[in-house]
């Protein structure tokens, strides 16, 4: 038998010709010992591809390939889902993070930034020994408030009510530093008013 | 005409200047889908490379994690089952390298991991052997007409090759398989 032939016996049977269906094949295996063999050969071979390929591992494997594409088409939209989430669990953390720096750098900072707001403004006072009269203190800063001397006089007199003896405004106490009135003390009054209250103790 | 691939889906090409639009064009492929037809002609052709069941199982699993990796290109190519062989190929390579597995193709000292009678195991190594034997592309025409493919499938996943070639192809490595086969008889 020819490779012809042989290759005439194999159109035969890929185009389901058999021995019992086809006067060709009964002819051409018919030819000789050789070509009978060779026509089981190839029927064994058929079968034996068909028995392997199709068995039952293999469609198990083709199930399992089915699933592990539907899982891995599932957990690429889960992964994109979930990395969503982690993104804005992860936004949240670096929030609450810096929150609680900032709040544990606001307590650390506090006594740095503080700004310590006094009940009262500092006084500024003199000593009773750098003047010696209300007049001549009065006449000594009077310029620098933009005010009377009986302005001056008149405030000094109200900021410092335990600084004068009997409450007269001729009789400063030696023991006392006098408060220097402010700004908006000293223009409270009316330099009218405050000159006959001083005229008024003459 | 809408210019489709050999899984038979759109493929977005250049439109000429004289040519106009036709109506609308298809919706592309679902992956899944793709991946599934792919899959099934995977198997034989990663058996035929491995010899194991359970490696072909792998590499097929590791070649359609690449096909999710790459899936436009996938779905885009003329022909999507000869890109997806190629895959497959060069992850066998990979892991061979890896493994720095030095036995060649045609050593069959591997025992068939299939349940079964004894007989059965020498008769499906035997075949491997006698597959072994053959070319690339007669493995991949034997094992897929084994696994029932049509000769379209299997031309699909060829690649360029004509059905007439194919034929041919199919006939002789038929034919020696027979004879490789009778011979161990």
């Amino acid at each position: 038998m020819n490779q012809l032939q042989k290759l005439q016996l194999v159109s035969l049977l890929e185009d389901g010709f058999t021995y019992n269906n086809s006067k060709e094949v009964r002819h051409l295996v018919g030819l000789s010992d050789q070509a009978y063999n060779f026509y089981n050969s190839l029927l064994s071979a058929n079968k034996k591809l068909h028995s392997f390929y199709q068995s039952r591992e293999l469609k198990r494997i083709n199930n399992n390939l089915n699933k592990f594409i539907d899982k891995q088409l599932q957990s690429t939209k889960t992964i994109s889902l979930s990395k969503a989430f982690s993104g804005i669990l992860a936004v949240c953390c670096a929030l609450f993070l810096s929150i609680g720096v900032l709040v544990q750098f606001s307590q650390e900072s506090e006594d740095i930034f503080l700004l310590t707001i006094p009940e009262t403004l500092p006084k500024h006072t003199i000593k009773n020994y750098e003047f010696n009269t209300i007049w001549s203190l009065a006449d000594k800063i009077n310029e620098e408030l933009n005010a009377s001397i009986y302005q001056v006089m008149f405030a000094m007199y109200l900021n410092n009510p335990d600084a004068f003896i009997n409450a007269d405004l001729n009789n400063i106490r030696g023991d006392v530093d006098l408060v220097i009135p402010n700004y908006a003390a000293v223009h409270a009054v009316d330099d009218k008013f405050a000159k006959e209250f001083v005229e008024s103790f003459l | 005409m809408q210019a489709t691939n050999s899984l038979d889906f759109y493929v977005q090409r250049k439109r000429s200047i004289e040519s106009k639009p036709v109506g609308k064009a298809p919706k592309p492929p679902k992956l899944d889908q793709a991946l599934k037809l792919v899959a099934d002609k995977l198997v034989p052709y990663a058996l035929t490379l491995t010899n194991d069941l359970s490696n072909a199982e792998d590499l097929c699993q590791q070649t359609l994690m690449k096909l999710i990796e790459n899936q436009q290109k996938f779905l885009n190519a003329e022909y999507p089952y000869a890109y997806a062989k190629k895959i497959l190929k060069n992850a066998f390579i990979d892991s061979l390298r890896k493994q720095k597995n030095n036995i060649s193709l045609d050593d069959v000292g591997q025992e068939l991991s299939i349940n079964g009678n004894q007989v059965a195991q020498l008769e499906h190594r035997d075949l491997m052997k006698c597959l072994k034997r053959h070319s690339e592309t007669d493995q991949i025409i034997l094992s897929m007409l084994g696994a029932g493919h049509s000769y379209a499938d299997i031309q699909r996943f060829i690649g360029k090759i004509s059905i007439e070639n194919l034929r041919i192809k199919t006939l002789r490595a038929r034919k020696t398989l027979a004879e490789c086969l009778g011979r161990n008889k």
